[in-house]
């Protein structure tokens, strides 16, 4: 099993990111990936950084700013819309990364 | 928390905007002792900076909730409403989500409450679930579905 780390974002920092958390881990294991995530709010995002070596960000509310690291849409693993599409971009990301 | 609580299960509240239909629901969590009197006040300003609506399969949504600090006990009250009024977009605030039914949420404490939340999101992922709570014409057809999806 490979392993990743997701910084996962809302506008409270802790109700819809631990929902997306716990779906991107979940779905991600099917996928040979064991996640890791830390939650926050957009502000908290450059702090969290800082503690470092996060793959990707999961955007729940909107990050307008970019960052180092890819963002990925998330809110299709709240809906279950496009729960796919979704994990295919976060998939996608890590191994254009290798 | 035991999500489903009938106090809390309002059906066709009559709500003039997304406002006032987040001022009517907070009452009810208000008046059971969930939240304190600045939940409210913290909802309205959160919902203008990270707006909650979502489009669910079928139905559109809004989750209004703050911070853990305006909460004294878990809880969620479950309004439908008489005539749907708008909120914004989760993701895309910039997108109109007309919103049918409000999941309020008090969360006083996220890393206890992650079976809840669970709970939550694979009520908004399940079709069956969705279109139990587009279905419901009254308070028992509501609680219904709540009862059996939410518990």
């Amino acid at each position: 099993m490979k392993t990743a780390k997701a910084l996962c974002i809302c506008g409270s920092g802790a109700v819809s990111s631990s929902m997306v958390a716990m779906k991107l881990k979940e779905k991600m294991i099917e996928r040979g990936y064991d996640v890791s995530t830390v939650e926050t709010n957009p502000p908290g995002i450059d702090l969290a950084l800082e503690g470092g070596n996060f793959d990707f960000i999961l955007c729940v509310s909107p990050v307008y700013e970019d960052y180092d690291i890819p963002k990925v849409n998330g809110i299709g693993l709240l809906t279950g819309l496009s729960e796919d599409e979704v994990i295919d971009e976060c998939v996608a990301v890590l191994e254009k990364k290798g | 928390m035991d999500i489903v609580n009938q106090d809390l299960i309002v059906y066709g509240l009559d709500a003039a905007d997304s406002e006032d239909a987040i001022r009517q629901s907070a009452a009810f969590l208000e008046k059971g002792g969930y939240v304190k009197s600045s939940y409210v006040d913290a909802v309205l300003e959160r919902e203008k900076v990270y707006p909650t609506g979502l489009h669910l399969d079928g139905i559109d949504i809004a989750m209004p909730h703050t911070m853990p600090e305006h909460v004294n006990k878990a809880a969620m009250c479950i309004v439908k409403l008489k005539n749907p009024v708008r909120f914004q977009h989760m993701a895309e605030p910039e997108i109109d989500v007309d919103a049918v039914m409000l999941f309020m949420m008090a969360i006083e404490n996220p890393k206890e409450q992650l079976s809840n939340l669970k709970t939550i999101m694979r009520m908004f992922t399940n079709p069956d679930a969705v279109s139990a709570f587009v279905r419901a014409a009254d308070r028992e057809e509501l609680i219904a579905a709540a009862e059996a999806y939410l518990k």
